[in-house]
């Protein structure tokens, strides 16, 4: 079970980001820029990933904030953790660039190389929400080709296209991974 | 319809939450979840769920200046003009993705198209057009074949003297293009140009100074916008 994460770890990080949202909601600025300070690296990590470009990805994390912000009051925490809840609003703005722009600049090999697939992050792991540690969990049941073609897809923005060459795999292949492996995670994800 | 699918409903609410869907099919999705609260519901709890992922992704810290931009363009501090950037693309993609169409807003649509027979056989497009906070504001029924848009307002107009309101059409993956100025409404404004590009776009309005944006591109906030949607 690669992606189990160990026992004590902390979720303060997770429990203050969820705090400093709803205070936000309340139309606490100051918690606003403290959940900003928090969540920031992480979503500009993801944004990095998608649109490649760093001043592209400046505008995303720009971009989504202020949303965030204008529909802070739609934050359920009943649905999710606020880092999930900024990571869409993110991955939506970072996505929609890509499918309209198409890539401004090739995937980056590093980045790629990059993308956890084995061990999470032992820093990042220690901040992630007890459902983001489900996740992993229920990822690591998934094989290995299928589980790498969700997670490249997931943090890089790519197309089934893009993919299947990226994993030297047809794209009916990739097609049935990514489909196979998304309703294995529900499912998992449901128990 | 094939869209009742259950399986077919998860598999593409799940592969637009990856992300993967291709450009018209996820433009298409966009628009299936506008009328289909389920729809729109499966997708999010996709995204959602899909979103722990991103929590155990190593950080990559931005530089300091993004959070002035975002403070900035907030009005919680004074931005410096090299700072600011245009935004209308981005509220843009945002307003779509987000789903925000309210039950409001398909309603007025659908009584809209009722009552308004097509005065030829050219595919009109139809948009409402919400302001931040998904409350509709506008009714815009593009008619290609008698050249011209029409306006309905759903509330009354607001504008703020020494400012003009603007209309632009926001092709798909384009620049936006004006439309011309509002006054008042309800308003008939005439499309200039017989090749404008409609269809799968959408229609925006933006605060300008008076008379007009002075450098032909959006200069201002976007009030109120929606994407337009062919006749059925």
């Amino acid at each position: 079970m690669p992606f189990m994460a160990g026992p004590g770890m902390t979720t303060d990080i997770a429990d203050e980001r969820d705090r400093m949202l709803q205070a936000a909601a309340r139309g606490d600025r100051a918690a606003f820029e403290r959940l900003y300070r928090l969540a920031a690296p992480q979503l500009f990590g993801l944004a990095c990933r998608i649109v490649i470009r760093r001043d592209v990805a400046e505008d995303v994390l720009q971009a989504a904030m202020v949303a965030a912000w204008r529909h802070k009051s739609s934050f359920d925490p009943e649905r999710g953790s606020a880092a999930a809840w900024l990571g869409r609003i993110v991955r939506n703005l970072a996505i929609d660039h890509l499918r309209r722009r198409g890539r401004e600049a090739p995937l980056d090999p590093e980045m790629l190389e990059a993308i956890p697939d084995g061990e999470p992050d032992p820093a990042a792991a220690a901040e992630a929400t007890e459902s983001a540690r489900r996740l992993r969990r229920c990822l690591g049941e998934i094989e290995t080709a299928p589980r790498r073609a969700v997670l490249l897809v997931y943090y890089t923005g790519a197309t089934f296209e893009e993919a299947s060459a990226r994993l030297a795999a047809p794209i009916g292949t990739v097609k049935s991974w990514v489909r196979r492996s998304l309703m294995r995670l529900r499912s998992c994800l449901e128990r | 319809m094939k869209y009742r699918d259950p399986e077919l409903r998860q598999h593409l609410a799940a592969e637009f939450a990856l992300g993967v869907l291709a450009p018209r099919a996820r433009r298409r999705f966009e628009r299936l979840m506008q009328d289909d609260d389920d729809l729109r519901r499966l997708a999010e709890d996709w995204e959602l769920r899909l979103a722990g992922l991103i929590e155990v992704l190593p950080g990559l810290r931005p530089p300091e200046s993004v959070w002035r931009r975002i403070a900035g363009e907030l009005g919680w501090i004074e931005d410096s003009a090299e700072e600011r950037r245009p935004s209308l693309w981005r509220s843009l993609a945002l307003w779509r993705g987000f789903g925000l169409a309210s039950a409001a807003t398909a309603l007025a649509l659908i009584l809209y198209v009722a009552v308004q027979p097509s005065p030829s056989t050219a595919p009109a497009q139809v948009a409402v057009l919400s302001a931040e906070d998904a409350k509709p504001v506008l009714v815009a029924r593009v008619e290609p074949q008698a050249g011209r848009i029409v306006l309905i307002g759903l509330t009354e107009p607001d504008v703020a003297p020494g400012y003009s309101q603007e209309l632009w059409l926001v092709p798909e993956g384009g620049a936006p293009v004006s439309l011309g100025l509002i006054g008042d409404w309800p308003a008939v404004l005439p499309i200039k140009g017989a090749d404008v590009p409609f269809a799968g776009g959408a229609l925006a309005v933006s605060l300008e100074p008076e008379g007009g944006s002075p450098t032909g591109a959006p200069t201002g906030p976007v009030l109120y916008q929606g994407v337009l949607v062919a006749e059925p």
